[in-house]
């Protein structure tokens, strides 16, 4: 299902690659933040020629490794820490905890989708974005050692070989002049990120088109870079003593 | 005023108990063998890649509030499962949703839900069996995966026939969506045709599992047969017809044919074993007026009194009757209601709720001294009552 | 992974194609269609594109999307009348309201109406008592329920059955923060309703 809002809002979106929504009073605190990742959502796939949507084990597998590598390293250079939280480490009450505001962000991400990507505008909020998950994540600031949550959401699908055949006899019938245009795969992502003191959703961003291939380390890298290219700023480390 | 989609949870991910699925005249052998073997782990990539999308969903259900968060129960249910499939208890795991449906559904990674509307219409441990049963053969003969793969083929063929003949029309002229139409509903009916070919098979194995571990396999027989009947009342009171109005479950066979299928090979497989009322009423003791209450407020009238007549056979309580009352309260039959409560408030376990109902009644019917009575009662036994506050008004007035 | 999920994001496309319009509700009067229930909103909120199922007697207003919050504001039921349209051969029916129905009567309406129509699940009642609605005597009532996305949600209603008709202000939204956050805003609004005779 969010699979199909997040299509719809890509459909919908005129731009070509990203657009941020973001909270414009949002500012990021003056010393090094660290950021955490609750279960990354990423699948990859193929699409069958009958278009249907079929997950691969092994390209999901790479694509999360691959991602998640991208994130910590991408991080690392602006100078802060992103760890990606394990649910295998946890203690139990954590982990439900953690359920939960995966399941709430998963609701809430929906609503900006629909109401910020979709089309189905909200007048009251057409120049503010004040989405919360709410105070409930207070306690995981202590529990995960971090100051915000990413959340990364993205399906990959590439054309199977009957998919890719059934393009081309599309295409052929243009040489006939009866053209039929055969959707292929395509990359779906969003990102967003949740202030864990507050709750806030202060950055927020999807990505509409395919600009690197998940499943290899560069591929997965470029779209990394892609996706969170507004994403808040490490403050600048102080000038060297004199 | 849409909310959130019903269809979001857990849609799709296995074989389904009443999808429809019926025997053919000739019925699937007796003695099919398990496709995989215990611990299995799959090997190709479509397989793998479902069962780590069904590992997430399943991590999701594990600490979701729609699980019925009872491990005695979980535990109940998952030993019955080790009767019927000893060698893979290891390799299947029970959750129980409190969704108000006749449904179960088996995953192939082994994750197996069983729905809370599913234990309510049981009355004993072969009822159980005989969900679990067929279940268990969905699982054992691989059948979502097969049936995935099916309809991965089916859906590329109308793909293929779709963009060929379309540009077919392109060159040569005329109109055949008609052709394309035909053809297309001939595949798509091809889909639904493989997967009743499944629940057949499904239902001979469960079976079997049954008489294998003790258990009478007329039970399942019985089960079904509860089944059709609760449909039929169900469509009755909704004023609809009892037969089969679309195309698509047009190309089902008959229920009756399941019926008598299943009949066949129970007499093959011969009377046997114990129904284990006593164990299914403990296991269920707290959760069945819950599951009830769930249902009820369905307004499916049809169907819920259909359970409760069922759930009196070994007498009527308190509760039951209550229930009966509320069936038809809310269906706006005040005056069978009123009869349901009277007879519920006259039995020593009626619930408080019954009093309210009884009481409400009363004063509706302009007896305002055995009214207020009723409703003092309903204070006086359920102290803490939600609603005290309207209530203690009505009585003021 | 099935035809069904295929189809329906084709049909969410479909629907996504002709996205739906929001329209702000200032301060002002509201009015439902019928022209009978006014309410004076405090706040900015965003009347909802009426959806099949809505009477033309329904209004649904929400701040943060209908998923997150949402104000159901009914302009008088008329005896013999669902909250909700459905169709006819539906399995559940939602109970049709009668002009003598006690409030536990209405409540236990209201709640089924959630079972049916959204799928809510381990649906609580609490707290009913009598209270002033449009200058009438009538009720409130607060529940709380789970939907499908598993997120525990909270909700309120309050409203009276005026010459025959039940008028009624349902707010409901996601427990975490939503509810709190709006209700304050709904309680000026449900203090503000008047029935225009």
């Amino acid at each position: 299902m969010i699979r199909a809002i997040v299509l719809a809002a890509l459909l919908l979106s005129a731009c070509t690659t990203t657009k941020k929504v973001a909270d414009r009073t949002f500012k990021p605190p003056d010393r090094p933040f660290t950021i955490v990742v609750f279960r990354p959502d990423i699948e990859a796939g193929q699409m069958t020629a009958g278009g249907l949507f079929e997950v691969r084990a092994d390209w999901t597998q790479s694509a999360e490794l691959n991602i998640a590598a991208a994130l910590t390293a991408r991080e690392a250079k602006r100078g802060g820490t992103l760890s990606i939280y394990a649910d295998s480490t946890a203690e139990p009450p954590l982990r439900a905890q953690i359920s939960e505001i995966v399941r709430l962000h998963r609701t809430v991400g929906m609503a900006v989708l629909r109401h910020k990507y979709s089309g189905a505008e909200l007048p009251t909020k057409k120049r503010i974005f004040d989405w919360t998950l709410g105070p409930g994540t207070a306690p995981l600031v202590a529990a995960t050692h971090a100051d915000y949550a990413l959340f990364v959401y993205a399906r990959d699908s590439f054309s199977s070989g009957g998919r890719r055949a059934l393009q081309v006899l599309g295409y052929a019938g243009c040489i006939v002049l009866a053209c039929v245009a055969v959707p292929g795969g395509r990359l779906t992502a969003f990102a967003s990120l949740v202030d864990l003191k507050t709750g806030q959703l202060v950055w927020f961003n999807v990505l509409g088109a395919s600009v690197g291939d998940m499943r290899s380390k560069k591929g997965a890298a470029r779209m990394v870079a892609n996706l969170l290219d507004t994403f808040p700023e490490q403050p600048k480390p102080p000038p060297p003593a004199p | 005023m849409t909310m959130v989609s019903r269809r979001g949870f857990i849609g799709g991910i296995g074989g389904c108990l009443c999808c429809g699925g019926s025997l053919q005249a000739a019925a699937p052998a007796l003695d099919l063998a398990p496709l995989l073997d215990p611990g299995f782990r799959p090997a190709d990539k479509d397989e793998k890649g479902l069962w780590q999308s069904l590992d997430r969903a399943e991590r999701d259900i594990a600490d979701s509030p729609l699980r019925v968060h009872d491990p005695a129960l979980e535990t109940y249910v998952g030993g019955v499962m080790g009767k019927l499939a000893p060698d893979y208890s290891g390799d299947i795991r029970c959750y129980i949703v409190r969704v108000p449906a006749l449904n179960a559904t088996m995953a192939p990674n082994g994750m197996l839900l069983v729905y809370s509307g599913a234990l309510l219409r049981l009355r004993h441990e072969a009822g159980l069996a005989t969900i679990l049963g067929h279940e268990c053969g969905h699982y054992l003969r691989r059948h979502q995966i097969a049936s995935w793969r099916q309809t991965r083929g089916t859906t590329a063929w109308m793909a293929f026939l779709t963009i060929g003949l379309a540009i077919a029309t392109g060159v040569v002229g005329g109109n055949n969506r008609r052709e394309i139409n035909a053809i297309n509903n001939a595949l798509a009916l091809s889909i639904f045709r493989y997967r009743r070919e499944q629940e057949a098979e499904a239902d001979v194995y469960g079976v079997r599992l049954m008489a294998a571990a003790g258990y009478p396999p007329g039970a399942a027989a019985d089960f079904w047969r509860d089944v059709i009947a609760e449909h039929d009342a169900a469509t009755r009171m909704r004023g609809g017809r009892t037969g089969t109005p679309s195309l698509l479950l047009a190309s089902h066979p008959s229920d009756s044919a399941r019926l008598a299928a299943l009949a066949k090979i129970v007499a093959k497989l011969g009377p046997q074993g114990d129904l284990g009322r006593a164990p299914w009423r403990q296991a269920m003791a707290t959760h069945q007026l819950t599951f009830l209450d769930d249902q009820v407020k369905l307004n499916d009238p049809g169907a819920s009194l259909t359970i409760i007549d069922r759930l009196a056979e070994d007498g009527w309580t308190g509760p039951l009757r209550y229930q009966q009352g509320e069936v038809h309260r809310l269906r706006g039959a005040n005056d069978l209601a009123f009869v349901a409560f009277a007879a519920a408030v006259a039995l020593p376990d009626a619930p408080a709720l019954a009093h309210r109902a009884y009481g409400y009644g009363l004063l509706r019917k302009g007896q305002g001294e055995a009214g207020t009575a009723e409703l003092r009662t309903y204070l006086a036994k359920a102290p803490d009552a939600d609603d005290r506050a309207m209530v203690e008004f009505t009585l003021n007035q | 992974m099935t035809v069904h999920r295929a189809l329906a994001t084709v049909l969410l496309l479909a629907l996504a194609a002709c996205a739906p319009r929001y329209h702000i509700v200032r301060g002002g009067v509201a009015a439902t269609p019928a022209g009978a229930l006014v309410v004076l909103p405090d706040a900015a909120w965003n009347r909802a594109p009426r959806s099949r199922d809505d009477l033309p007697v329904t209004q649904v207003w929400t701040r943060n999307g209908e998923a997150l919050d949402r104000i159901v504001l009914i302009g008088g039921l008329r005896d013999g009348q669902a909250m909700v349209r459905q169709r006819s051969r539906a399995s559940g029916r939602v109970p049709v309201f009668r002009a003598d129905m006690a409030p536990q009567d209405i409540v236990a309406m209201i709640e089924s109406q959630y079972r049916i129509t959204a799928a809510a699940s381990g649906f609580r009642t609490h707290g009913l008592f009598p209270d002033e609605f449009a200058g009438y005597l009538g009720f409130t009532v607060d529940y709380d329920f789970v939907l499908a996305d598993a997120v525990p949600r909270k909700g309120r209603a309050t409203g009276a059955v005026i010459g025959d008709r039940l008028y009624l202000l349902l707010f409901d939204a996601v427990a975490a923060h939503y509810f709190d956050a709006g209700l304050p805003s709904v309680e000026r609004i449900a203090a503000s309703a008047a029935v225009l005779e």
